[in-house]
């Protein structure tokens, strides 16, 4: 009964500035991609409704600066994600490094009830570039050492992979959600609804 | 660039550029309000550039959405293909407010005598309904009356708009305190300016820059050559000299082609001249780039096809000069300008075309000999209506800085020519920046330029009309000395191009013994020949400028012709003599600014000393007697070959031959100086530096101290304004209290303003007099947040609980705008616009303008500010967004979200900007996130030290 609900996912995308947070966003939501750099300023959020397992649910996915000068808004956002999408630039080795502390700050701000098993999935944007410097082996194991985080390697230019990432992050979230489910006796409808609608009223105190 | 009105999808457009109508009129009313209303309740408004900025405003409304019935012609205007048709066709509502209009008052307007177009009715009808006070209630029954306005305006006409008349409406109320006195009998307003268009988005302003940056600079010179020209007949000459904002012009040089038919083609073109020369200046001031060098070429190539024949013959080029004082006696003096125009804008040019240069100016000389030629050649008496309307606009500010006196107007108007070929010279450097350099060094040049150009205008106003110009000259290389030292690079190539110089300015004189008649208006054409000499001997700045950025040996020839043109365009005024120097100008050298003179002349002294300081040391008398005859002595056939000697690139290393001219000339210059200024001692430079009058660059530091008085035996017993002798048996001396000076009653009239400095340091609002001048600029500046409180008087936060209420406010402001700004365009835009013009308020915590500090202590600004936190934090809160960007504190982890502008509560890490509870976090706790990162950054080091950590081994690599 509880596959009848209407799921709300909250997903936040992290990285390093220039990786390609928006465009992957934008590309997946908007299936639109533009040349043009522009630094997210703040953050932002779009929503897209999908099909995770015969569910209905709508992805809350949340594009963040990547630049310190916005360090000065605060993170609230995270708490109540129900996914974290890492995203780094293959041809930047930087980047790549500085996930760890992505993750990092994430499960601090963000902190998950299960930290350990929090559904990340790390993106390895711009393969179309020629130029790469962050090699897939690389960053799988690096993924393989953080639990298991599903990795992918997209270009949200040419449109590779990024259904399948954001795709798995939903998976993710969902099966994540329905342990917490499963582990609740009682589906309760009232008690769910709290659970969802949290991070929006949260705020607004 | 012309927008059709028709389109519905540019709807956005439209609106955008309605409220851009409603805003330039709310500013321009502002300005007005804040000069007339604060410093002199009955004074009247005059024609001056704030006043037509409102006119332009006004005629935008109007002129905004006009039916195409009415409008068609716009197109014909804007595409410029017929120049004839131009100047007097395209939009205008005159059918419309005619309709609206007393009879009376529209025979009135028709009888007017320069008035022949409708859009000059259109205009006039503007400046007599402000005249009359009666726009309001115009424009009040034109909205009630919808359906004529449906006849006339389109659906999305400013007039049919169903919010913006009504704010208009009320803005207009404030001008009821508003006395006008606008002249509208001028055919200056025969023709549309480009503002106008522009406000009315039939011009496009990406295409234009908007004029409001070059106003400064051309104010100045345009009020000077107004004010000039106001002895002369008829009005028309007056916009020749007054070319304002060029930059606006551009579009619509580009299009120009055309023979002039008019019989006044002469005059026009003349005009022109005058307008390129500011123009360019200000092109290239604002906006060095592209554009300004597109303006350029267009000069260019439109110049060229004139000089071909001539090619490099400098002798019939210059016969025919020689010829032409003959033929501009005949005819207009203007028509001689026009030589000096067209040189000018070659000269321009010439940068660009380095190998044509000789050529091209020769050949530019030749055609304006001839008027017809002239006119034929220049062909843009659109652009020089244009230049009119701007000149107009930008007309004078202030009758009152200018001297009273004539011979000392002849030097301001001097000086201000020095300024405007200042601006030339600006503009010399950037096509060579466009087309080479990276331009470091002319834009630096522009900069530094930029002040003294300023302080020059202040300090000729200054001068009254006894002063010497000696004086005022000395002044200036102080203030240049800035350039100069920049410019050292290029003081060689400058010394080579100014014996070349030197040379030429011989050639002119001996030209102007020629056909000089020495009779009434002596003092006028003495004047005007200290200044070109002053010019002529010291030009050598934009030469090497020039040089430098191109071909060297082009340089002095162009100089000379455009020194030359905006010389005499500045200084002539009695129409003969006027014609006679006019030709001479020819030969002249160029466009060098008076200040890029005096720096070349500084540069050069320690090795050209002798000549400089031998015209210095001569009394003015003494210098002219010697020059006369000297000039009379000479043949024009003598001065043929000189001329031609000279132009040969390769005669500039011959320094023997061109240090024999250049000191007959100067000596020449002495000479006539002297018989012009008798009886004017000539005061050493070094003695005026030390007490002369203030320069802006000292009264801004004035604006952040307390100023000490000094006593009269400080300023050697004269005025700070004007050098006059006070104290003693002239009068009791008057104390500004702003720089501590002592001035005469004339340049201190008892105005009194409040001190910045006395209210950062003393929390003193008490207000005191100061001298005029000052006055004017502490008007200026009240309204810039100027003063960090933080930075000058922190104590005063101490002191003052106001203050330190509103630190802790502005403090909240300043987090807030964090968040508004990220938010969407509509939050971030309302609170901009709550806060516009002070944007300062949420941008520094601690600055403040004087305006502010009288606002702190009568309440409205802490009122203001806690509106806006009010507004901003509320908005956090209820945001989906905003909400979302708050902290949660990482000590208590207490999921109650917290903002850094929660000010009572919270407490934000300086570093990190994380925000916790002021419960949880004390000074001594170090910050966690700090501490995390501190150790992210060690271990990210260890990882550097360790590359193949994430590096790359060969294989991996694609």
């Amino acid at each position: 009964m509880a596959s009848r609900k209407k799921v709300l996912l909250k997903v936040i995308i992290l990285g390093d500035s220039g990786v390609g947070k928006t465009s992957l966003m934008n590309q997946y939501v908007a299936k639109k991609f533009s040349n043009q750099y522009k630094a997210t300023i703040g953050a932002d959020f779009l929503t897209k409704e999908v099909m995770v397992d015969d569910r209905l649910v709508t992805m809350q996915i949340w594009d963040t600066a990547g630049q310190e000068r916005f360090q000065s808004l605060g993170v609230a956002f995270y708490r109540g994600a129900d996914g974290c999408v890492l995203v780094f630039d293959v041809t930047m080795p930087n980047t790549f490094r500085s996930l760890d502390s992505w993750r990092d700050e994430f499960l601090i701000q963000a902190s998950p009830r299960d930290p350990e098993n929090f559904p990340f999935v790390v993106i390895g944007n711009k393969i179309d570039l020629e130029n790469r410097a962050v090699s897939a082996r690389r960053a799988q194991g690096w993924c393989h050492s953080k639990g298991d985080i599903p990795y992918f390697e997209t270009s949200a230019k040419e449109a590779i992979n990024v259904e399948q990432a954001f795709q798995a992050v939903a998976k993710n979230a969902m099966a994540q959600e329905s342990d917490v489910e499963l582990c609740s006796d009682f589906p309760d409808p009232i008690k769910l609804k709290d659970d969802q609608s949290k991070p929006k009223e949260g705020c607004a105190c | 660039m012309f927008r059709r009105k028709d389109d519905n999808h540019d709807r956005i457009q439209q609106t955008n550029i309605k409220r851009g109508i409603t805003s330039h009129f709310a500013r321009t009313l502002k300005v007005l309000q804040q000069r007339h209303l604060l410093s002199d309740v009955s004074e009247f408004i005059h024609s001056d550039d704030a006043s037509n900025n409102l006119c332009n405003a006004l005629e935008a409304v109007f002129l905004h959405g006009l039916k195409d019935s009415v409008a068609h012609k716009i197109t014909a205007y804007v595409g410029l293909s017929a120049v004839t048709t131009d100047s007097t066709s395209g939009p205008n509502f005159w059918s419309v407010v005619a309709k609206f209009t007393h009879s009376d008052v529209i025979v009135q307007l028709q009888a007017l005598s320069q008035i022949n177009t409708n859009i000059g009715w259109c205009r006039a009808w503007i400046r007599l309904a402000l005249n009359d006070g009666l726009m309001q209630s115009y424009l009040h029954s034109m909205i009630v009356d919808t359906k004529t306005l449906k006849y006339f305006y389109h659906s999305f006409a400013f007039l049919r708009d169903f919010e913006q008349p009504g704010i208009l409406k009320n803005l207009l109320t404030g001008l009821m305190s508003l006395d006008f006195k606008l002249s509208y009998n001028a055919s200056v307003l025969n023709s549309w300016n480009n503002t106008t268009l522009q406000i009315a988005g039939l011009l496009d302003s990406q295409s234009v820059p908007p004029p409001a940056i070059s106003v400064s600079s051309t104010t100045d010179v345009s009020n000077k050559q107004i004010k000039e020209d106001s002895s002369k007949v008829t009005r028309k000459e007056e916009p020749v000299l007054i070319s304002s904002s060029g930059v606006e012009n551009l579009p619509v040089f580009a299009g120009v082609g055309n023979v002039v038919d008019h019989p006044s083609s002469a005059a026009d073109v003349s005009l022109l001249s005058v307008s390129e020369g500011s123009t360019c200046s200000q092109v290239s001031c604002p906006d060095p780039g592209p554009s300004s060098t597109e303006h350029f070429t267009t000069l260019v190539k439109k110049s060229l096809p004139n000089s071909p024949a001539s090619g490099n013959t400098e002798g019939p080029a210059f016969l025919a000069a020689d010829s032409s004082p003959q033929d501009c006696k005949g005819g207009l003096w203007s028509s001689s300008f026009g030589q000096d125009i067209q040189a000018a804008i070659l000269s321009r040019a010439s940068p660009e075309i380095g190998e044509h240069v000789f050529g091209r100016a020769t050949g530019s000389i030749v055609i304006s000999d001839d008027t017809a030629s002239l006119a034929d050649s220049l062909t843009r008496p659109r652009s020089r209506r244009v230049d009119e309307d701007e000149l107009k606009h930008y007309s004078p500010k202030d009758l009152s800085l200018f001297p009273k006196q004539e011979p000392a107007q002849a030097i301001t108007v001097g000086r201000e020519s020095t300024a405007s070929s200042d601006d030339s010279f600006h503009f010399q450097n950037h096509p060579d920046e466009a087309a080479s350099k990276g331009g470091d060094l002319s834009q630096t040049l522009a900069d530094s330029d930029s002040v003294p150009r300023e302080i020059n205008y202040e300090e000729i106003c200054a001068n009254p009309s006894g002063k010497n110009y000696e004086e005022i000259y000395a002044h200036l290389p102080a203030l240049r000395l800035d350039s100069m030292e920049r410019d050292a690079i290029l003081h060689k190539v400058l010394e080579e191009f100014d014996k070349q110089a030197d040379k030429e300015r011989e050639v002119r004189d001996a030209r102007q013994a020629e056909s000089h008649i020495d009779d009434a208006g002596a003092t006028t054409w003495v004047s005007n020949d200290i200044a070109t000499h002053l010019k002529a001997g010291h030009n050598e700045m934009s030469h090497y400028v020039i040089g430098q950025g191109q071909n060297a040996a082009h340089a002095p020839s162009e100089n000379h012709t455009t020194l030359e043109a905006s010389i005499y365009n500045t200084l002539n005024e009695s129409a003969d003599e006027l014609s006679m120097s006019g030709h001479f100008g020819n030969s002249l050298s160029g466009m060098s600014g008076w200040s890029s003179d005096i720096e070349s002349r500084k540069g050069h002294r320690a090795k050209q000393g002798h000549e400089s300081d031998k015209g210095r040391a001569e009394s003015f008398a003494s210098l002219l007697r010697t020059y006369v005859p000297d000039i009379s002595g000479r043949s024009p056939i003598v001065t043929l070959d000189q001329v031609i000697g000279s132009l040969p690139v390769t005669e500039f290393e011959d320094g023997l031959k061109s240090e024999g001219s250049s000191s007959n000339t100067k000596s020449d210059v002495a000479q006539h100086q002297d018989t012009c200024l008798e009886g004017f001692e000539v005061v050493q430079c070094a003695d005026t530096s030390n007490f002369g009058p203030v320069n802006s660059s000292s009264r801004m530091i004035l604006l952040f101290e307390i100023a000490r008085e000094h006593g009269l035996s400080h300023q050697n017993f004269t005025c700070r304004g004007c050098s006059r002798p006070i104290g003693i048996i002239y009068g009791k001396p008057r104390l500004c209290e702003f720089d501590g000076g002592l001035y005469c009653y004339e340049c201190h009239e008892n105005n009194e303003s409040y001190i910045p400095s006395y209210i950062v340091f003393n929390w003193d609002f008490r207000k005191r007099k100061v001298s005029k001048e000052n006055f004017k600029f502490l008007q200026e500046f009240e309204d810039q947040a100027l003063y960090d409180v933080e930075l000058l008087n922190p104590k005063l936060y101490v002191h003052v609980p106001e203050l330190d209420e509103l630190k802790t406010l502005r403090q909240q402001l300043c987090y807030l705008k964090s968040y508004l700004f990220t938010c969407s365009q509509k939050v971030a835009g309302s609170l901009r616009q709550k806060v516009w013009p002070r944007e300062h308020l949420y941008d520094k915590r601690d600055l403040y303008s004087v305006g502010d500090f009288l606002q702190v202590q009568s309440g409205t600004l802490q009122k203001l500010v806690k509106e806006l936190v009010k507004f901003g934090s509320s908005h956090v809160y209820e945001c989906a967004l905003c909400s979302q960007k708050g902290f949660v504190c990482e000590i208590c982890r207490n999921p109650k979200v917290i903002y850094p502008f929660e000010v009572e509560t919270t407490l934000r890490c300086k570093t990190c900007k994380a925000v916790y509870h002021k419960t949880c976090m004390t000074e001594s706790l170090p910050c966690p996130k700090c501490e995390r990162w501190g150790r992210r950054v060690s271990k990210s080091s260890i990882v550097e030290d360790h590359p193949e950590d994430y590096g790359m081994s060969p294989s991996d690599k694609l």
